[in-house]
C-alpha cells in the first residue's frame, strides 16, 4: 500500500501520547508492510522536524522510497502542503495521512485518486485491521 | 516499551522498534494534540524556510 505520510504524523510517532495511531503507523512502515514515498522537499522537513531524535530519522529515511515530482502543484491553499500532494499523484499513492484537515490545507477527502485520511482513520481500514491483527495478534 | 491505538474499537497495544521507543523516552511526559503537532510543523517550516532565505536578506539589505 503506498502512502504519503505528512509530517506531523512523524512527530505525533515520537510522543507518548496515551493512544497513538501514529506511532502504530510508523512502525507498520518500519516493518514494511507499508510503502511510504517521499520527495526530497519532504525529506528536508522530515530531517527539521526530527531533529531531535536522530536514530529515528535515519530509520524512516533507510525505508523510504524517493520520488521526484516534475511538477509544482498549486491545487492546496497552504503552500508547503502542495508538496505531499504533489508526491502523492507521482507516484499514485493511495493515502495522504495527514492530521492537519482545516480549511486551507489537506480539506478535501480526495484529491483525484488519493485519499486523505487521519491516521486514527487510516488504522481503520478493513486491510489495516486485518494487518495489525495478523501483526499484532487477536489484541 | 509499548503504544496503544484503537483499531476495530479495540485498544491494541504494539511494541515499538528501538528507535521510536528511543524517541519515546526522549519525549517522555511531553505530549502533543493534533493542533499542537501541526502548529510545531508549521514553525520548524518557517524556521527553515528562514534559513534558506537568510543568504538572500543579508546579501540584500
Amino acid at each position: 500500500m503506498k502512502i504519503i505520510l505528512d509530517t506531523c504524523i512523524l512527530k505525533l510517532a515520537t510522543l507518548p501520547n496515551p493512544i497513538n495511531p501514529s506511532a502504530l503507523i510508523v512502525e507498520l512502515f518500519l516493518a514494511g508492510d507499508l510503502e511510504a514515498w517521499a520527495s526530497p522537499a519532504m525529506i528536508e522537513e522530515y530531517q527539521e522536524v526530527l531533529a531531535g531524535t536522530p536514530e529515528l530519522l535515519q530509520r524512516i529515511l533507510s525505508e523510504l522510497e524517493l520520488c521526484y515530482p516534475l511538477t509544482e502543484l498549486a491545487v492546496i491553499r497552504h503552500k508547503p502542503d502542495n508538496r505531499f500532494l504533489g508526491s502523492a499523484l507521482a507516484v499514485s499513492a493511495e493515502f495522504i495521512i495527514t492530521v492537519n484537515t482545516a480549511r486551507g490545507h489537506f480539506d478535501r477527502l480526495h484529491y483525484q485518486s488519493v485519499s486523505v485520511l487521519t491516521p486514527g482513520a487510516f488504522v481503520n481500514l478493513p486491510g489495516m485491521r486485518k494487518l495489525v491483527q495478523k501483526r499484532y495478534g487477536g489484541y | 516499551m509499548q503504544a496503544k491505538a484503537i483499531v476495530g474499537g479495540k485498544l491494541v497495544s504494539f511494541r515499538l522498534s528501538p528507535a521510536l521507543t528511543r524517541a519515546h523516552r526522549a519525549n517522555a511526559s511531553r505530549t502533543m494534540t493534533d493542533a499542537e503537532a501541526v502548529a510545531f510543523v508549521e514553525k520548524k517550516r518557517r524556521a527553515l524556510a528562514m534559513r534558506r532565505a537568510k543568504p538572500y536578506l543579508e546579501n540584500h539589505s
